[in-house]
Parts: structure tokens; C-alpha cells; sequence
């Protein structure tokens, strides 16, 4: 992938524009407040200077202010100041000539020194510079003109300017090269993980990836598409199980209900024995949709992203209801059936798929046990979990294939024997695991516990 | 070969459709059915058996002629599919919903999730089917939707021949003598007498008396009939309680 690809490339982009017009407004700030400085500076010092010139006016008349100017255009420290004074016809009286025939053009000056004094920024030809002047009305009589050469403050403008365009243009490079670095470290890590990914994929999700070892974002996001991979890798391989599983466990119930048929035409028959062979060929088809529908309601429990229409279901008042279903058809085997009820017990849930999951236990305690035996039926919460719990005195299934029974069409070679088609415990493992619980089976000395565990709700 | 085959599917339904008519000799009402189904082979099946049934069948292949047939024609019992061409099943429900045809719909599905169930419920479905399903279980189903149309009046007692219950005070006598039922073989007995004469499946008492829709592996339901059995019909001489081979169970006076 090229750089300028990369989001992060785009990101550093746009953080140097925001950065840069940050900088554009702190700075012209900064200019616009040092200039307004300036110029009131000057001010001050005409103000300051034309008052010394009226004071002195006042105390000695005008031939000692005309000596007095001449004097001070002499001095070192007055000698970036002009003066000039006239009298009110604009007759040049001291000082320099070219204020007094500025100050003549100017009708607004004129205007406003009937009463105020004027300030007013004008345009030396001699040195081509800008001069900012104060203008004052002696006794009516004469026209008093300080000025001040405007140069310092338009260079210190010309400066700041200049360096106000350098710091933004650094700032622009440093935040890019800055971006550019850190899109780089970045884009190195994300490659790494997309050659990985490639290769996982290339792999059928065998190969995972390798795990960062700084705990960054990069070590949490390796971490979790490792548990993806796993997950897609566990899907994978369980459908080509269940494939596999389907395929065989189909196989023979459906050569069984062909063969049966074929057999039946092969000669003329009278109507009982056809109607005979056609009611083994619907209860063998019954069987083959009971199983396609275990599978679909496993693949329901499987898929679990539904979740809208879970509800707050009474464990209690469900398990009443299976208990007295199923009561019945312990007894009818002759086997002592026994439910401990608790106090009500609600968990959010999908109700159905809850009542399925227990009752597939319930009908493999009836089935397993022989008779004479005993099952018990019990929910209880310990430690913020939810048991419910089916026991019975069965044969029990030994610890190195409790395991595998949990797997679809999984029967050990005991229950050959029985009907049922191997897939009840995985969908109550299903269902337990849509419900982010699990399935426990344990001994019951003699016999089979299975619990479902839940975190409780709420 | 595969001619072969639907031949040998039709002759079994016809088969099957043969027994049906005769054990429900006396019993059976023609109705009038659309079938909206965009599988012809599947639709062809399900038309065979109901034609065979006794009832008058008319089929549609996509959602946008099924609706306008079933839009124009007064049918009795509506069969919908899901999964249709031009328009899906569930909108075809709602459009006749809303103008206000209220037609019992069984609906049709491949999609076996008890929240689309739910879903097809919701739009107006009156029962829902999901694929691969058994024809006993469809037939089963229509009869008992048919029934329903007749709106369940407010009655207090239903009767057949000597048996009578009494639905307010859950009182069941049998040639005047009073039967204890438990609640539960009560609402089994309500909903056999209030579907009297007809099929019902396994599945369809496990849904309407138990609440639940699952297909339980073992023979929950028959120890259920069976202890019924024995309480209403064990001693009289005319069994009322028949286990229909393959199908399930229905209650009547004639075997």
C-alpha cells in the first residue's frame, strides 16, 4: 500500500492544515496587538512632544519656539522628528517646509483643528516615507505640526509578517513529517497483520497470527482476530463434521426407506401388503424429518444473533410445566421421577429453545435409565449462577467420552440400541451456549448428571 | 428416474389421501384452497393430496398472481409459501389483512426459526409450517384452521355422543358419570373435543395444550393420550379416543 494511501498519511494532512491555521491566528494576533502597541508608542511621543512645544510656547512666545525647534532638529535625540510652524494662512514659519504644504492639502486637518488637535498619517516625498503627524492651533494664531517617521513600525511589520509566514510554513512541514513518521510506524504494524491475515486465509484459518508484544491497541487487535480466526476455524471444522455426520447418519435411514420401497414394486402385491410397506416408509420418513428439524433448531441456537425476542422467562413455572409433561413417562417406564422446586427463578431468554434443551435432557434420563431407577429433576442458583439439573441412575457415560457425546450424531456404541438420532445433547449445548452458559456432565454414582449452567440475570 | 420417483410419491399420497377419506367418511367438508407455492414440484404434491382429500385446489407460482387471486376468489383456506417470486409471502398476508380478508393463512416456510415464526404470526399467518414438513401435518393443520373459521362461539359445554364437558366448571362426564381430569388432560380433552372428528398431529397438541413448538423424540404425547384414554374411554363400549396411524389422534364416535 503507498503511503499517501494510508489513512494515517491523510490524518497527519489534515491535522497539519488545523494546525497550521491554529498557528496562522495565534500569530497575526500576536502582529496585530504589537502593531496597535507601536503605533499608540508614537502617539504618545507626539503627544508628549507637541505638549513640551505648547508649554513652551506659552511661557516664551513664538520666535523662542521657532529657535527652540531649530535646536532640537539639531539634537541627536530629535532627529528622527519633524516640525513645522505656520500661520493660519499656511505661511511656512519654521521647521520643515514640506509638513506645512502637506498639512494645506489636507481640508479634513484644517477642518477638525477648530477644536481638536489632528492626527493624521501623510506621505514624504523627499524620503518616500509614510510620517505620522500631530497637529495643534496655538492661540489661534499658528499651526504647530510634530511628526514622526512612520519606517520602524512598517519594518517591524515587513518582520513580523515574514516571520510569521516562516513559523507557519515550519510548522506545516514539521506536523507532515511528523505525520508521515507516525503513519509509517503504523502502516508497519497493520502490514503485519494483513501479511498475517493473508496467510491464515491461504492457510484455512490454521496459521494465526503473531501476537505483538508491546499491549497496545496493535497486541489488543492481534488478540482478537486471533479469537476470529479460531472461531472461524472451530466453525469450520465443526460443519465439515456435521457435513461428514449428516452425510453418514442420513445415509443409511434413507437407503433403508428407498430400498424398502424398491423391494415392495418389484412383484404385484396384494393391498394390505403395499399399505404395510407404505406405512414403514412414512414412519422411516418421520424419522428423517425429526432429525433434519434437531438440526435446524441446533443451527437456530448456533447461529443465536437474534436476540429480540428474548424475554424474562419463570425457570420455575417452565420446568413445572416439562416436569409434568414428563412425569407421566417415568412413571410409565417405572421410574421414580422427582422434582425439586425452587423458589421462582426468572433468566432472559429465548423460552422455547430453553424448554428444549431441558426436555432433550429429561427424555435422555428416561431413555438411559432402566426401570426401577430414578431421576431428578432440580434447579437451583449457587454463586450467582443458574443450575438446572438433570440426574439419573443410567448407566452414566465414562469420563473419556462425556466430551464427545456432546458432538452432533454422537452415540456411544450403549445407546445403538435406543432410538434417537444423537442430537440432544448438542442442542443443549447449543442452547446453553447461545445463552452464554455451558453444559456440565458429571457422575452421579450410579448414573448421569447433566447441568446447564447460566449467569444469572439481573 | 426421476419421473419414476414423483409417480411413486403421487401413488403413495393418493394412497394416504384414500385412507384419509375413508376413515373420515361422514365427516369430510370440501373446501376451497389456494395454494401459493413458487416450488411447482412440491406445489404439485400438495395439490395432489388435497385434491384427493375432497378439496377444490387452486395454485398460484409467484406472490404477485397469488395475491390477486387470492384478492378476487373466496377461498376457505389459504396455503402461502414465504419465499416468493415478485412478492413475499408475509406481504401477501398483510395486503389481505388490510383489506380486510380474513381468510385463515397457513404459511409455509424453509426458515426454521421460532422468532420467524413468530414474525409470520405476527403479519397475520393463522398457523406456520416449516419445511420438510409431513402431508399428514399439513392436512392436519388446514382441517383444524377450517374449523377455526367458524368463530368459537361463547359456548359452555361441548358434547359428542355420551361424553360432555362443561367448560365453565371443568366438570367432564361420561354417560352421566363425572370423570376427575387434571388441568392439563382438561385443556387436551378441550382442544380434541373442540377439533372433534378431525386429524390432530403430535406437534399440533404439544403447540395448542402445552405451549411448546418443538418435535419431542420420544412418545411424550402418546403416554398423555393414553392416560386420557384410559380415563374417558376405558369401560364404555364405544371408543371415542383414535389413534390415526402416522398421523396422530382424533376424537369421534365412528372408528
Amino acid at each position: 500500500m503507498k503511503l499517501h494511501e494510508t489513512s494515517a498519511f491523510r490524518m497527519a494532512l489534515r491535522f497539519a492544515g488545523l494546525y497550521s491555521l491554529i498557528a496562522i491566528i495565534a500569530l497575526s494576533s500576536v502582529y496585530f496587538v504589537m502593531l496597535q502597541e507601536f503605533k499608540a508608542q508614537v502617539d504618545r511621543e507626539l503627544i508628549h512632544e507637541i505638549e513640551e512645544l505648547t508649554t513652551h510656547y506659552n511661557q516664551y512666545g513664538k520666535q523662542s519656539l521657532i529657535q527652540h525647534i531649530k535646536n532640537r532638529q539639531q539634537y541627536g535625540r530629535h532627529l528622527h522628528h519633524y516640525y513645522a510652524v505656520a500661520d493660519l494662512k499656511f505661511n511656512h514659519l519654521s521647521g520643515n517646509n514640506f509638513l506645512t504644504t502637506i498639512i494645506e492639502s489636507k481640508d479634513n486637518i484644517n477642518h477638525s483643528l477648530t477644536f481638536f488637535d489632528a492626527f493624521d498619517i501623510v506621505h514624504d516625498e523627499e524620503d518616500d516615507s509614510r510620517l505620522r503627524i500631530l497637529s495643534r492651533k496655538l492661540d489661534t494664531l499658528y499651526l504647530l505640526t510634530v511628526g514622526q517617521s512612520n519606517s520602524s513600525i512598517e519594518e517591524l511589520q515587513e518582520y513580523t509578517l515574514s516571520a510569521v509566514f516562516i513559523a507557519v510554513i515550519v510548522s506545516i512541514l514539521l506536523t507532515l513529517a511528523i505525520g508521515i513518521y507516525m503513519s509509517k510506524q503504523a502502516l508497519n504494524k497493520i502490514s503485519r497483520i494483513n501479511s498475517g491475515l493473508e496467510e491464515s486465509i491461504n492457510s484455512n484459518f490454521k496459521k494465526h497470527l503473531a501476537i505483538p508484544t508491546r499491549e497496545d491497541e496493535f497486541h489488543e487487535l492481534s488478540l482478537k482476530l486471533n479469537l476470529m480466526l479460531e472461531r472461524i476455524e472451530s466453525l469450520l471444522t465443526g460443519m465439515r463434521q456435521v457435513t461428514d455426520n449428516i452425510a453418514h447418519d442420513l445415509r443409511s435411514p434413507l437407503t433403508r426407506l428407498r430400498n424398502r420401497l424398491e423391494v415392495t414394486l418389484l412383484q404385484s402385491r396384494n393391498e394390505d401388503e403395499y399399505r404395510h410397506a407404505m406405512e414403514k416408509a412414512i414412519d422411516d420418513s418421520s424419522d428423517l424429518l425429526k432429525t433434519f428439524n434437531s438440526l435446524l433448531s441446533i443451527a437456530q441456537a448456533e447461529a443465536g444473533v437474534k436476540r429480540n425476542d428474548w424475554i424474562e422467562v419463570d425457570l420455575t413455572n417452565l420446568m413445572d410445566e416439562l416436569a409434568e409433561l414428563y412425569q407421566l413417562v417415568a412413571e410409565e417406564k417405572k421410574l421414580d421421577f422427582s422434582w425439586i422446586k425452587p423458589e421462582p427463578i426468572f433468566f432472559k431468554g429465548n423460552k422455547q429453545l430453553l424448554a428444549q434443551a431441558i426436555s432433550n435432557l429429561l427424555e435422555n434420563a428416561i431413555k438411559f435409565t432402566p426401570s426401577g431407577g430414578a431421576i431428578t429433576l432440580r434447579a437451583f442458583i449457587e454463586n450467582n449462577m443458574i443450575f438446572i439439573g438433570v440426574c439419573d441412575t443410567g448407566p452414566g457415560i465414562p469420563n473419556k467420552d462425556k466430551n464427545k457425546v456432546i458432538d452432533r450424531f454422537q452415540r456411544l456404541d450403549s445407546a445403538r440400541s435406543t432410538p434417537g438420532n444423537g442430537l440432544g445433547l448438542s442442542l443443549a449445548n447449543a442452547v446453553a451456549t447461545l445463552h452464554d452458559g455451558n453444559l456440565q456432565l458429571s457422575d452421579n454414582h450410579p448414573g448421569l448428571c447433566v447441568l446447564l449452567c447460566f449467569v444469572a440475570s439481573g | 428416474m426421476f419421473h419414476k420417483d414423483f409417480e411413486k410419491h403421487v401413488k403413495s399420497l393418493k394412497l394416504k389421501a384414500k385412507i384419509k377419506v375413508q376413515t373420515q367418511q361422514g365427516l369430510k367438508i370440501t373446501m376451497h384452497i389456494l395454494v401459493i407455492e413458487d416450488d411447482i414440484e412440491a406445489a404439485s404434491y400438495v395439490i395432489k393430496g388435497l385434491t384427493e382429500s375432497g378439496h377444490l385446489v387452486h395454485h398460484s407460482a409467484d406472490g404477485k398472481t397469488g395475491l390477486g387471486q387470492a384478492l378476487t376468489a373466496d377461498y376457505d383456506i389459504m396455503i402461502i409459501d414465504r419465499m416468493l417470486p415478485e412478492r413475499d409471502g408475509l406481504s401477501i398476508v398483510a395486503a389481505l389483512r388490510a383489506a380486510n380478508i380474513n381468510t385463515p393463512v397457513l404459511i409455509l416456510s424453509a426458515l426454521g426459526e421460532v422468532d420467524d415464526r413468530v414474525e409470520g404470526l405476527k403479519a397475520g399467518g393463522d398457523d406456520y409450517l416449516t419445511k420438510p414438513y409431513a402431508f399428514s401435518e399439513l392436512l392436519a393443520r388446514i382441517d383444524a384452521l377450517s374449523r377455526r373459521r367458524n368463530p368459537e362461539q361463547t359456548i359452555n359445554k361441548l358434547k359428542l355422543a355420551d361424553l360432555e364437558i362443561d367448560l365453565q366448571k371443568h366438570k367432564v362426564k361420561r354417560a352421566g358419570k363425572t370423570i376427575a381430569l387434571q388441568p392439563r388432560e382438561f385443556r387436551l380433552l378441550e382442544y380434541l373435543m373442540r377439533h372433534e372428528g378431525q386429524v390432530v398431529s403430535r406437534t399440533m397438541l404439544l403447540e395448542q395444550v402445552w405451549d411448546y413448538n418443538f418435535d419431542p423424540q420420544t412418545n411424550v404425547i402418546d403416554v398423555h393420550i393414553s392416560r386420557l384414554r384410559n380415563k374417558i374411554d376405558k369401560g364404555y363400549d364405544t371408543p371415542l379416543l383414535h389413534t390415526i396411524r402416522g398421523a396422530g389422534y382424533s376424537l369421534r364416535e365412528t372408528a
